[in-house]
Parts: structure tokens; C-alpha cells; sequence
């Protein structure tokens, strides 16, 4: 090819500025002809030497690279029969005259490939995105141009949720997606696709739009047997970190086992947690999770990453197994087995604030938190385009106890506490298309028992139970047993115009028993009377909704109008309690959103609600909830009316790099009761609740503004939030006004300074301030600074450093704490082996000072962290 | 279908499309051509490839991918303008979509080459002279796509770029901005082979059909540079605006990372390869 240049360019070198031909090409009536093609050619010869293209006027002029004798000049064009002529090569004038002629093109249709993108399905090839150090598919889903991943495994295409995480089409984990994502090899993955607006249920395709996009893995070979394993050890103490997960995939089934351990303060709980907003259940009925009735004092962990505090010896089992079953339908049980066994040491210091007097108490905890937990899910599922039936039953036990040691003022108190739960429910889904219609019928049932103790030593509040006189131990039984049902139909229908509505009704029911006994000393001896609750509470709920919707480019109106029917009946035949309401309610709901343009965006709504009280707000007889509260709600069933009012402006720019929105929200709750919470001189407290009509009131304002730089390659980001609450309460009998105000202000950098080197700086600072009775305690903060810095030296290595930095400004005294950590990592390229080697916390920092304000007490707490620790990572999968 | 009705429909739609579109044309030859390229410098091994559509018409022509032209015609006859956001959103649901965004009309009178494309809801038009293209015919000949065809060089925006064209069909044309030619671009691609695209059909339409592109009030005339640094400002800030949240770990595997390491991840795949590099 060279060749050919050179000489071409001697060639037109030498030939130019011998000859150009000029002319013009006109029709048979004589106008012109423009875009005519006039090429040039050696004689006897196919390749053009040289063209022009005739202009507006039909004239052309063309410059001869060639000082061959003659040359041939041919002109042709489209609706034009061709001409040629051999002229001499000499600058002259060349005039055609052309004759219209149609002429024939031939033509072609080739073969298409296939492509990769078709309609709303992305593909993306595994193997052109994997790198070297990548083990399972995760790692290469976290780089796919446009999606991200959470720091919780959630995986995010164009920022928002995916809603499905299938292999090979099927919904294995339902939700649980982590297992796979973290243990799935990548090798074994063809491809991972990302099916954009998905929508899960097939039946609504195209009538319910969604905004979410689902991911589908696409193994290499349709039958595949795969797997993880990763060791890690490390010092002082002892640690481990242990992970096997096989695997097996084929086309009617499919399974996922995994066996994991460690106690590094990972929390392997994270891999089977459900991750996707499951709109099929969502909104409808939710189980009900374990209420802790009784329980050990806790120590508020802190609130970073649980790497740095969590001390836990914890196990994870999992197998999940999908088959295929005749006629489209198929089954999915999940079941997963978790035993973790948690510590938790530190101090804590409670300053009480009361009109008239702080009452302070100090107390060193050690707690000893144990979780089992063993669930069980069975789905059969039909989903074509048709019909829509899923049934999903879920079977759950768990068995967790907690021990607390604790010196309170230096005298010690032990605490044990046992909480087992077991849950049956069953959920059913059935959708039908009736025309153009929706026909939606929905049906929960849900059975729960959680039968709890808690054992003081030496027995509490002396003063109650023995005259003042000390004891050995307090005993407090409680039992919860509770009967749910939820059963609805309802119907989508389009109106055109931009109006749908969607009329709906429905019928709950709730049937719940509470006993509870209290016993003193070791003989268990029956305290009785108003220490004892037998319970039997009743809920009817029924409800008639009407959705009205309007939408068009500029507007979106939604107006609900829903009639409720509640009726309670509450009862403690042994108290002689008992309550009865009836109550119809109206609780109607507006959302306006206007774009005034495409970065500007106004948004407000209006909604009135009514709340009941649970179960937990309502019981007649004492319950010793802690050593050191002992509580009873006798008084009428919690009533509240909340009016809520908001109003959003967002403001995107892309073009700008810039966003932001400012986000308003007022509301004002009618209560029908004052919570009072009485402190004993011993440190004590007693809960009451009684009948008194009242308002609270609160504000908050958020605000935020980020904006990239390009020159810069920094990005800020500003965050702003305030709180104003002005809630009555009830201290030791006085009522009393509580204004709290909080602030929250923060900013982020980051940045790259080159490719091997970037780096990201954050800080945040909370201060919150309260007054009882326009008397203000004293301002409390907390200032977190963060930096951390990655430098790339090499194309396996991998150096990282963290560091974070806490100030607190407490009431009465200040405390800093810093934390560093170093990663080091290099992958064997070969062999796909990685070795890692993780310091976390370098400068050995083992306490961690933190408070924590409530609107009537404040509380400081000193939380013993995880210490100095080095660990060493062996990775590879088969 | 009665003729008074079918009139009617047709101008009725017409009317009401011809808010948001204007006609320029009617195209008489139809070409689809297949662009294979290399999106990401970092992994050359990953081909992806895209049908694109020529319409060529009396004084204007159109290239732009064939997913576009679907989208286009599919807006167009359910007239999605005048539709209310959630009608809107389910044609959205079923429409094709393409990397490729643009519109290049190629205007013979003016002798213009006009690039269309939309950011955010507006789109942004600029011209160049068709004299962007200096082309060198050289010797060689061979037959491609069927065509026999001769070859030509030249170089756009970074890189030199290798054409065949055919003689046999006489129009001025091609793929992306080629054009100027004694003969349709059979193919061209560039030095790297990063984008080449081949000729697939060509056809003679038998009724002709009408050309649209965005009505004057939803464009915005800009430079070619001003439209480049505004779409490097907007892919760099959807980058941005999907990172700004307030992550400070991830955990890849059981392994802690931190967000700027996941970022220079991401950033290392966004490296997109564009055709014009300058």
C-alpha cells in the first residue's frame, strides 16, 4: 500500500500543472446539469484517475495527474445516459450534452448479522469486560458502562434498583442476589445482559410501565457445575474467614449452597438479604417481624461500617433450588440457616433531663447477643403473558437469646433474655385481563407466636416487688400469638385522555393474644395481679378506595379517596379492661408534579391519615421491659390524626454538570394521649400513657447541590438538613413543652490527580439542641471527616489507604478518634489466584465515644471496637 | 379504504406531527448499511455492531441508525407528542434504541453537512462544508458487496479512513458525512478497523417516501465544537450524577474497596472510542 502512495504522489507531482480540463455539461433543452460525475481514465483502462462533481451551473474542473497522450473523459449521472470521449492531454474546454436516460441500479439486500443491542435488551460479553483479578460476576457487573453497585450488593442500572436478578432467565434467589453476584465465577458467565423497563409480571407488560431495569446472567454452557472458595486468616486474636459455595445450573433446574464463616466482623447475613423491591408483595402486606418484648440493655453500636466495631462468630448456610414444572408453572424453595454470636462491651452514661433536675447514672455493659435463625421459602409461580398466579409460603423460626453483664453505679446486674419467634404465612397473587381490564385479587394469611422471658438477678425495682427489701432474681414470661389475614380485588382501567382510575376494596383482620406473668426469686413465685396481662385484641378493617389519575406532558394529578372502616375490640378479662372503637375514617390523598422544563421540576402533596396503636401501645398489666424500665399503656387505644404537607423543587442539569433540590415538609399530628415516663431514684423507670389531647408539630428543610468540574476532575456535593420538632410530654407527672432542633450539614470532594492516583475527601457535622419548657440544655455535635486515597503503582497491585476522623463535642466533655486502615493486593495472573493482604484500624484505636440525644434524655456511650488486626486472603474458584 | 377518509387521516396527521416535525424531503433510494466498531479502546476484542439507513432524496439526504428510524416512524404515527406522559412511556417501553443518537442530512444545494443530535430533550444541529473531505483516488479496484468498486482516501476529526465506491451507482453519497465521491460508498472504515461500515442494501423505493427531522422550534444551532464539549459535559456529568451517591465502601466478594477505586473501574470501561477522536 505504501508503495502505491509514494508513487501516486510522484506521480501527481510530476503531472501537475500540466493540464486541467474545465467545461460544462448541459441537458438536450441546453440548462445545466449539476451533480454530474466526470471521471478521468488512462485509455483502455477501469480505474478512475482523477474526478469532479459538476456544480449549480453544470461547469466542473479537473486537474490531470497523468501525462499519458490521450486520455478518456467520461460524465454520467443519475436519470443521464453515460458519455465518453478520448481527448488529447492539454489544458482545454470540454462541453457534454447529455440525453435523460433512466437507468437501471442494481440492487442489493445482504444478509444481516445479528446485533448485539435488540429493542430494550443490552448485551454485554463477560469476557470483553472481565480483567484478570476478577473472580466472581459481580466484579464484572460493577464495571459495566452504566452500572453501579452499593456498598449493600443492591446493583443499580442507570441509578435506580434493578428489579430482577435472574440466571438464565429464571428468578432463582428471589432477591437474594448477592449469593450469586458475590460467588457466581466469572468465567463461567457468557454474557450478562440488562433488559431495560422491565416489567416482572408479564401480564402487565406494556400496561404498568416500570422504570427499573432487570439483569440476566447467560451461562457458558447450559449445564454448569461451578463454585468459590476463599481462606483468610489473620491475628490477634485468632481470626478466620471462610467461604464454599457450589453451584449447579441446568435448563429445568437450577441451585445455589453456600457455606460461609468468619469472625473479622463481616456480616454474612448481607449475601441473603433480599435486595429488590418486590412490587408483587410490596404495598399489599408485609410479615410482621419479631417484636422484642423484653430484652438486655443495649449499647447503641456506632454508626460506620461494621468492620471496624462488629466482634462476631458467625456461620451462614444457604441452598436455593428452582425446578420447572408442566403447563409454565415453577417452583423455588429457598432456605437459609444463620447462627452468629455477637459481643458487645462498653460504658454507658445517661444524662436524664426532667423540668426541675437531671438524674445521671453510669453503667459498664458487656452483651452477649446470640441469633439462629432458620427460614424457609416455597413459590410456585405462573408468569405468561395471560395470566399471572404466584403463591408463596413462608415458613420461619428463630431461636435468639441475648445475656447482659452490667454494673450499674458499680453494682452488678445480670440479665437474660430468650426471644424465640415462629411465622407461617401464605401469600397469594392472581391477575386476569378482562378486555382492556385488570382484575387483581390479593390474599395474605400469616400465623405468629413469640413466647419471650427475661430473668433479672438480682431482682429490680425492689420498692414494687419486696418492700424495699433486696431479692435474688425477677422473672418476666410474656407470650404474643397473633392471626392475620388481608384479602383484596381491585381493577385498573384506562379512561384515554390521560385519565385512568383504580377502584379497590379490601377486608384485614387481626386477632392477637398477649399473656405475660411476672415471677419472683429463683422459686418463680407469681407476683400477679396488675403484673400479669391476658390480652386478647381484635382488629376489622375494611376500606373502599377510589384512584383517580391525570397525566399529561406538564402535569401529573393523582387523587385518592379512600373510606375506612376500623373496628377494635380490646380486652384483659382478669383487669376488667377493656376498649371498644368503631370508626369510620376518610383519609384522602393529593400529589400535583409540574415540569416547568426539562431541568426544572415542582412537586407537592397533601395527605390526611389516621394511625391506631398496636398491640405494644396498648396493655393493661406491668411489663418489665428491661431490668430498668417497667411499663404499662393503660390508657385508651393511640388515635392520631397527621396532616402532612411537602413540597420538592429539583433542579438537573446535565449539561451543566449540576443538581440539586430543595425539599419542604410540614405536619401537624392530633394525639389523643401524653406518654410519661417516671424516673426512680435508683435509676428506675416507669412508663405510663395517659388520655390527654394534644399536637405536635414538626418542619424539616432539605436541601442539596452537587456540580462536577470538568477542567478540575472534582466534584462537590453539598447536603443541608433541618429539623424543628415541638412535641408535649409528660415528666414525672408535669406536662411539659419539648422543642428540639437539629442541624446536619456536610460536603464531598473527589478527585483524580492521575490515572494512578485518586483521592476523596468528605465531611459532616450534626449538632442538635434542645429546650423543656424554653429552658435549653446545652448544644451537642459530631464532625466526621473522611479521606481515603488509592494508588495504582502496578497493573496487579492494588495500594489503598483509609483514614477517618471523629470529633464529638459532647455536654460535658469532647473526644476525637481516628481510624487508618492499608489494603494491599496482588493477583497472580496466571493461576487467578489473589493474595490480600487487609491492616485495618493501624493506630490501634479501641473505643469509640458517641451520643445520642433524645427530646428527654441524653446518652453517651463508650463502644469497645474491633483492635489492631492483620489479615491474609487466599482466593481462587473451581 | 374510502379515499376521502384515508385523505383526511393524511392531513389530519400531517397537521398534527407537523408541530413537532417537518417534512424535507422525499427519499428515492433506501440504503442500509452495518457499522461494526470497537466502543472501548480498552477491550478491542468486543465488536458490536448496528444497522444505519441512508435516505436519499432529491437535494437531502439522511443517514442515522436504523433503531433511531424506527423510534422516529414509531413516535410519528402514534403521534407520541400530543400523548400523555403514561401513553407516552408504553410506546417508549417497545421502542428500539441505539448508542447512536445522530441525524446527518446532507444537503447537495448548500453543499452542507448538518449533524442532528438531542441532549436532554433539545436538539442540537451544526453545520460543516461539505469540503471537510479532501479525498485521493487511488488505482486499485476490486469487487465489494457485490459492486465493482474503486478506492479512495481520506481523513476526518483523527482518522484516515479507506472507501470503496461504486461508479455503477451514480450518487454522490455514503455513510456518516462521506460523500463527494464519482459513486455510493460501498465501504469505508478506518486505519484501525475501529468503525467500518459496509453497504447491506440498496434500493430503488417504489413510492417515494416522505423525510422528517425535528421541527425548527425543538432545535438549537450550535458549533460542531460547542456540541462537542456539551455532550463530553453531559456523559461526563450522567456519569457523575449515577456516582454521587453518598457510598463509602463497596464490598466486592467479601472485599472492602473504595469508591473511588470502583469509580476508576467504571471510568476505565466508559472509555469510549469515539469516530471522531478530534
Amino acid at each position: 500500500m505504501r508503495y502505491w502512495w509514494s508513487c501516486l504522489w510522484l506521480w501527481s507531482c510530476c503531472a501537475f500543472g500540466q493540464s486541467i480540463f474545465t467545461g460544462k455539461v448541459t441537458d438536450a433543452q441546453n440548462t445545466a446539469v449539476a451533480k454530474a460525475n466526470i471521471t478521468l481514465y488512462l485509455p483502455k483502462s477501469t480505474a478512475i484517475l482523477a474526478f469532479a462533481i459538476t456544480d449549480k451551473s453544470g461547469k466542473y474542473t479537473i486537474a490531470i495527474p497523468s501525462n499519458a497522450d490521450s486520455l478518456v473523459l467520461k460524465v454520467y449521472g443519475l436519470g443521464y445516459a453515460a458519455q465518453q470521449r478520448t481527448v488529447a492531454n492539454k489544458s482545454q474546454e470540454i462541453n457534454f450534452s447529455v440525453d435523460v436516460q433512466e437507468i437501471a441500479l442494481k440492487e442489493v439486500v445482504i444478509k444481516q448479522k445479528p446485533i448485539l443491542r435488540i429493542g430494550d435488551t443490552l448485551t454485554y460479553s463477560v469476557n470483553a469486560f472481565k480483567n484478570q483479578s476478577d473472580r466472581a460476576i459481580g466484579d464484572v457487573i460493577r464495571r459495566l458502562p452504566g452500572i453501579e453497585m452499593h456498598p449493600n450488593g443492591t446493583i443499580l442500572y442507570q441509578g435506580k434498583p434493578i428489579n430482577k436478578y435472574y440466571i438464565e432467565g429464571l428468578d432463582l434467589l428471589s432477591g437474594r442476589y448477592s449469593l450469586a453476584n458475590e460467588n457466581l465465577p466469572a468465567e463461567s458467565v457468557s454474557q450478562v445482559e440488562i433488559i431495560e423497563r422491565h416489567q416482572p409480571i408479564r401480564i402487565l407488560d406494556s400496561l404498568v410501565f416500570s422504570e427499573n431495569a432487570a439483569l440476566n446472567i447467560r451461562l457458558k454452557n447450559k449445564i454448569t457445575a461451578t463454585g468459590t472458595a476463599r481462606l483468610g486468616v489473620g491475628a490477634a486474636p485468632l481470626l478466620w474467614d471462610a467461604n464454599v459455595s457450589p453451584m449447579f445450573f441446568s435448563k429445568t433446574e437450577q441451585m445455589i449452597a453456600s457455606y460461609q464463616a468468619n469472625n473479622i466482623g463481616q456480616n454474612a447475613a448481607q449475601q441473603v438479604k433480599i435486595l429488590t423491591i418486590e412490587d408483587v408483595l410490596n404495598g399489599f402486606e408485609k410479615n410482621e417481624s419479631k417484636k422484642s418484648w423484653v430484652g438486655v440493655v443495649p449499647l447503641a453500636p456506632p454508626n460506620f461500617s461494621d468492620t471496624r466495631w462488629l466482634q462476631n462468630n458467625v456461620h451462614l448456610a444457604t441452598v436455593n433450588f428452582l425446578k420447572k414444572l408442566p403447563k409454565n408453572y415453577e417452583m423455588r424453595a429457598n432456605v437459609n440457616f444463620l447462627n452468629d454470636g455477637q459481643q458487645q462491651t462498653g460504658n454507658t452514661r445517661t444524662v436524664n433531663y426532667t423540668p426541675t433536675d437531671t438524674v445521671l447514672f453510669e453503667e459498664q455493659k458487656r452483651n452477649r447477643l446470640f441469633f439462629s435463625a432458620l427460614d424457609a421459602t416455597i413459590t410456585v409461580e405462573k408468569n405468561t403473558p395471560t395470566k399471572y398466579f404466584t403463591n408463596q409460603t413462608l415458613l420461619k423460626g428463630q431461636w435468639d437469646s441475648q445475656m447482659g453483664a452490667l454494673l450499674l453505679n458499680n453494682q452488678p446486674v445480670d440479665q437474660r433474655q430468650r426471644s424465640p419467634f415462629y411465622l407461617f404465612s401464605n401469600h397469594l397473587k392472581d391477575i386476569f385481563k378482562i378486555k382492556r381490564q385488570l382484575l387483581t385479587f390479593q390474599s395474605f394469611v400469616s400465623l405468629q407466636s413469640t413466647p419471650q422471658s427475661l430473668v433479672v438477678t438480682p431482682g429490680p425495682f425492689v420498692g414494687v416487688f419486696n418492700g424495699g427489701r433486696t431479692f435474688d432474681a425477677l422473672e418476666q414470661q410474656v407470650a404474643l400469638r397473633g392471626f392475620f389475614t388481608h384479602q383484596m380485588v381491585s381493577l385498573n382501567k384506562e379512561m384515554g385522555r390521560g385519565f385512568s382510575i383504580m377502584p379497590q376494596i379490601g377486608f384485614q383482620t387481626e386477632h392477637q393474644r398477649l399473656q405475660s406473668q411476672i415471677g419472683r426469686n429463683l422459686t418463680k413465685e407469681r407476683v400477679g395481679g396488675e403484673f400479669e396481662n391476658n390480652l386478647s385484641w381484635q382488629k376489622i378493617h375494611y376500606y373502599v378506595k377510589w384512584q383517580t389519575q391525570y397525566q399529561n406532558q406538564k402535569w401529573r394529578v393523582m387523587l385518592q379517596t379512600p373510606v375506612h372502616f376500623y373496628d377494635f375490640k380490646v380486652q384483659d378479662a382478669p383487669l376488667q379492661r377493656e376498649e371498644n372503637l368503631q370508626q369510620l375514617t376518610f383519609e384522602p390523598r393529593l400529589e400535583v408534579s409540574y415540569e416547568f422544563n426539562p431541568v426544572l421540576k415542582l412537586s407537592g402533596g397533601l395527605h390526611r391519615h389516621n394511625t391506631f396503636g398496636g398491640i405494644d401501645q396498648l396493655f393493661y398489666g406491668y411489663l418489665l421491659r428491661n431490668f430498668r424500665t417497667l411499663e404499662r399503656r393503660n390508657a385508651p387505644l393511640p388515635n392520631n390524626v397527621a396532616t402532612e404537607q411537602t413540597l420538592n423543587l429539583s433542579y438537573q442539569n446535565p449539561v451543566i454538570s449540576m443538581f440539586g433540590y430543595v425539599f419542604y415538609a410540614k405536619s401537624q399530628t392530633k394525639n389523643n394521649l401524653l406518654y410519661d415516663t417516671r424516673l426512680n431514684a435508683n435509676g428506675t423507670t416507669e412508663s405510663f400513657a395517659l388520655a390527654s389531647a394534644n399536637t405536635t408539630h414538626s418542619d424539616m428543610l432539605m436541601a442539596n447541590v452537587g456540580k462536577y468540574f470538568q477542567a478540575l476532575k472534582t466534584s462537590i456535593n453539598l447536603d443541608y438538613e433541618l429539623t424543628l420538632s415541638d412535641n408535649p410530654q409528660l415528666l414525672n407527672g408535669i406536662k411539659v413543652a419539648i422543642k428540639t432542633k437539629s442541624v446536619v450539614y456536610g460536603w464531598r470532594l473527589s478527585g483524580k490527580i492521575s490515572h494512578w492516583l485518586d483521592w476523596e475527601y468528605r465531611y459532616k457535622k450534626m449538632s442538635f439542641e434542645n429546650a423543656i419548657n424554653d429552658r435549653t440544655n446545652a448544644p451537642s455535635s459530631q464532625q466526621t471527616h473522611q479521606l481515603n486515597v488509592g494508588v495504582y503503582p502496578s497493573k496487579n497491585f492494588y495500594l489503598g489507604f483509609k483514614n477517618e476522623f471523629y470529633v464529638n463535642r459532647l455536654t460535658e466533655q469532647s473526644s476525637q478518634a481516628i481510624f487508618s486502615d492499608v489494603v494491599l493486593r496482588y493477583t497472580l495472573p496466571k493461576h487467578r489466584i489473589d493474595f490480600e493482604t487487609v491492616c485495618n484500624n493501624l493506630w490501634n484505636t479501641d473505643r469509640l465515644v458517641t451520643a445520642s440525644v433524645n427530646s428527654f434524655y441524653y446518652v453517651e456511650s463508650t463502644y469497645q471496637l474491633r483492635p489492631l488486626q492483620i489479615i491474609q486472603r487466599v482466593r481462587f474458584s473451581f | 379504504m374510502n379515499t376521502k377518509l384515508f385523505t383526511f387521516l393524511a392531513l389530519f396527521s400531517t397537521l398534527v406531527y407537523g408541530q413537532r416535525y417537518a417534512q424535507i424531503d422525499k427519499a428515492r433510494y433506501q440504503c442500509l448499511y452495518e457499522l461494526t466498531h470497537k466502543q472501548d479502546t480498552t477491550n478491542l476484542t468486543l465488536k458490536e455492531s448496528e444497522n444505519f439507513t441512508l435516505q436519499i432524496g432529491d437535494s437531502i439526504s439522511v443517514f442515522m441508525s436504523l433503531a433511531e428510524y424506527q423510534k422516529d416512524s414509531l413516535y410519528r404515527v402514534k403521534n407520541v407528542w400530543n400523548l400523555s406522559a403514561g401513553e407516552k412511556m408504553a410506546i417508549a417501553l417497545n421502542a428500539p434504541r441505539s448508542i447512536f443518537e445522530y441525524k446527518i442530512l446532507k444537503n447537495e444545494q448548500s453543499q452542507k453537512i448538518a449533524y442532528h443530535e438531542a441532549l436532554t430533550k433539545t436538539t442540537y444541529v451544526y453545520e460543516e462544508s461539505y469540503k471537510i473531505l479532501k479525498w485521493k483516488i487511488l488505482p486499485d479496484t476490486s469487487t465489494v458487496g457485490g459492486y465493482k468498486c474503486q478506492k479512495a482516501t481520506t481523513y476526518l476529526f483523527g482518522r484516515n479512513y479507506t472507501a470503496w465506491f461504486a461508479p455503477s451507482i451514480p450518487i454522490q453519497d455514503g455513510p456518516y458525512k462521506f460523500g463527494g465521491l464519482p459513486g455510493m460508498i460501498i465501504q469505508i472504515y478506518d486505519s484501525k478497523k475501529h468503525y467500518n461500515f459496509m453497504l447491506v442494501e440498496f434500493r430503488k423505493l417504489k413510492v417515494q417516501k416522505p423525510m422528517f427531522v425535528d421541527a425548527k422550534n425543538f432545535t438549537t444551532k450550535t458549533s460542531r465544537k460547542q456540541f462537542n464539549l456539551l455532550k463530553k459535559r453531559f456523559e461526563d456529568s450522567m456519569f457523575q450524577s449515577s456516582s454521587m451517591d453518598d457510598n463509602i465502601s463497596f464490598s466486592v466478594d467479601g472485599t472492602q474497596i473504595t469508591a473511588q477505586e470502583f469509580e476508576r473501574g467504571v471510568k476505565k470501561m466508559i472509555k469510549l472510542n469515539p469516530i471522531e477522536k478530534n
